[in-house]
């Protein structure tokens, strides 16, 4: 079963191994590794070893959580890194004469190793949108920042802040997941948002997604109109939407925000998020008012006689606050 | 301390375990991404690669028989006590030199009592780990890993995918563990592969 001449104790036992993950592996070979491992301590510490190795080597299923800022490392990434590094290529080419034909290999790199790699960030005022390398778009809120990598095999995306909506090209081989908070939402072709607001939401806006809520083992499937929120322990609160309310949902998509019976402060507070106007209830009877109504969420002083009006009272300029107060 | 859970010379029964045990796991996570620190420290205290291995695959076999590795609370240090106990063995038992030893191999339980650092790679690291790992990998052999453990493919839908038989991928695994296996032993690859934390 050993190729080599004089296999060392290592690579005999990485060829047991290799038999018995086969899914070939007959009684007879479990037999013979049953004799050989009983033969000698160290031929259960080398196929333990290797067994470690096989297992370590899962992990290269499931790409983990992006961190903040840390260097992303991709099969792709590490090509160039490998030619930067003399001491394992050398040692994974065993020696010069291997060297030539093994760089002329690995210059080639099947199109499935290779990972595309976008980081998405909006830091200005306004919501944006942006084109994904698939087809697929992303528009992103002040504050969000999202991970983008684009495999052959999946496109997988997380977002590490504030609230994003995606429109999801097509493409039944590449299924696509966002990550947020330690769960998953997984779509092939459709319209959904994800925003991290303490846990996780989820609103889908057209087809289905799948989600696997962190610590889930079995999916949840949404359909549009349906929200998910994803608390922090893993729990799950669903709830269907009606049309009004998923646009209202998703009104900062176009800079906007729907108000449906938020308090006057609570409204106040969010439009002030977005300007340099700051908007102040001096009046604390006022500032309970409920609030329904749309808003362009540059327009605090839209917002201020929108809400004067329908409140009764009125707005006084001072600088850069605008006060509301009693009539 | 730990007393009862420190790897003892003691006889131990071999238990046949499954591929994918707990147990092949937690030493994949926890010990093979130490190896190549640790065999540059038994090369500091004068073992030659061919013993190395040698105390290496023994304290695998003897931790393995360790009843419950996750009482284990510094894997980093229970792996360099059994290698030193093993090494301690080795010598009495060998009569090379006057081994006056403690001493020097001693100062290992310095390195012990050092405040402990996670040592463990997290599912971040594993996966930066497992790229490079692949990616270091000759053409062939890097497709079929990338198929079995990327993709997760059983052998017979890796052979499919790719065209080839069967026995052929059975050869690569062989091939690319033993490459993989080297180079986790490989203390100065290790820790380029590993960063700061190996």
């Amino acid at each position: 079963m050993a190729p080599q001449s004089d296999p060392s104790i290592q690579e005999t036992a990485a060829d047991w191994l290799s038999r018995m993950v086969s899914g070939t592996a007959s009684v007879e070979d479990q037999q013979g590794l049953d004799n050989w491992l009983a033969a000698d301590p160290r031929h259960q510490g080398a196929y333990l070893r290797a067994q470690a190795m096989w297992t370590l080597l899962d992990a290269g299923a499931a790409e983990p959580a992006f961190g903040q800022g840390a260097q992303v490392v991709s099969l792709e990434a590490h090509r160039s890194a490998r030619f930067a590094n003399p001491v394992s290529r050398r040692l994974l080419l065993g020696g010069s004469a291997a060297l030539a034909a093994s760089l002329a290999a690995a210059l080639w790199l099947p199109g499935r190793l290779s990972t595309e790699r976008q980081s998405l960030a909006v830091s200005g005022r306004d919501a944006r949108s942006f084109a994904l390398s698939d087809g697929s778009r992303a528009i992103l809120d002040v504050g969000a920042r999202v991970e983008v990598a684009m495999r052959s095999h999946e496109r997988r995306l997380e977002l590490l802040t504030g609230v994003s909506w995606f429109q999801v090209a097509k493409d039944k081989s590449r299924p696509f997941i966002v990550e947020a908070g330690g769960s998953q939402v997984i779509a092939v072709g459709t319209e959904f948002s994800v925003s991290r607001e303490g846990g996780t939401r989820i609103i889908v806006t057209e087809g289905i997604v799948k989600i696997l809520p962190r610590g889930a083992s079995t999916p949840i499937f949404l359909r549009h109109n349906d929200s998910a929120f994803i608390a922090t322990d893993g729990r799950v609160n669903l709830t269907r939407l009606s049309d009004e309310e998923i646009r209202r949902q998703l009104a900062w998509r176009e800079g906007s925000i729907g108000f449906n019976g938020e308090t006057l402060k609570q409204a106040a507070e969010k439009m002030n998020d977005f300007n340099d106007l700051q908007i102040v209830i001096d009046d604390p009877d006022l500032a309970e008012t409920q609030i329904v109504g749309w808003f362009s969420r540059r327009d605090a002083e839209g917002f201020a006689q929108a809400s004067a009006t329908m409140a009764g009272m009125h707005v006084e300029r001072r600088g850069k606050e605008l006060h509301l107060k009693r009539r | 301390m730990r007393g009862s859970l420190w790897p003892h010379s003691s006889g131990h029964k071999w238990q046949p375990i499954s591929v994918t045990s707990p147990l092949a796991s937690w030493l994949g996570r926890n010990v093979l991404p130490l190896e190549g620190e640790v065999r540059g420290w038994l090369r500091r205290h004068g073992s030659d690669v061919h013993s190395a291995d040698d105390i290496i695959q023994e304290a695998y076999c003897r931790i393995g028989a360790v009843a419950d590795l996750e009482q284990i609370q510094n894997a980093r240090a229970y792996f360099y006590t059994t290698v030193r106990n093993i090494l301690i063995e080795r010598r009495r038992r060998e009569k090379i030199v006057q081994f006056d030893g403690t001493a020097e191999i001693e100062s290992l339980y310095v390195l012990d009592e050092s405040p402990s650092v996670e040592r463990v790679l997290d599912g971040r690291r594993q996966y930066e780990l497992v790229c490079k790992l692949i990616e270091g990998l000759p053409i062939r052999c890097r497709e079929v890993f990338v198929m079995r453990k990327v993709h997760q493919l059983t052998q017979r839908q890796t052979a499919e995918r790719l065209g080839i038989t069967e026995n052929i991928v059975e050869k690569e695994v062989a091939r690319g563990l033993k490459l993989l296996l080297a180079t986790m032993a490989d203390a100065s690859a290790a820790r380029e592969i590993g960063g700061e934390t190996v």
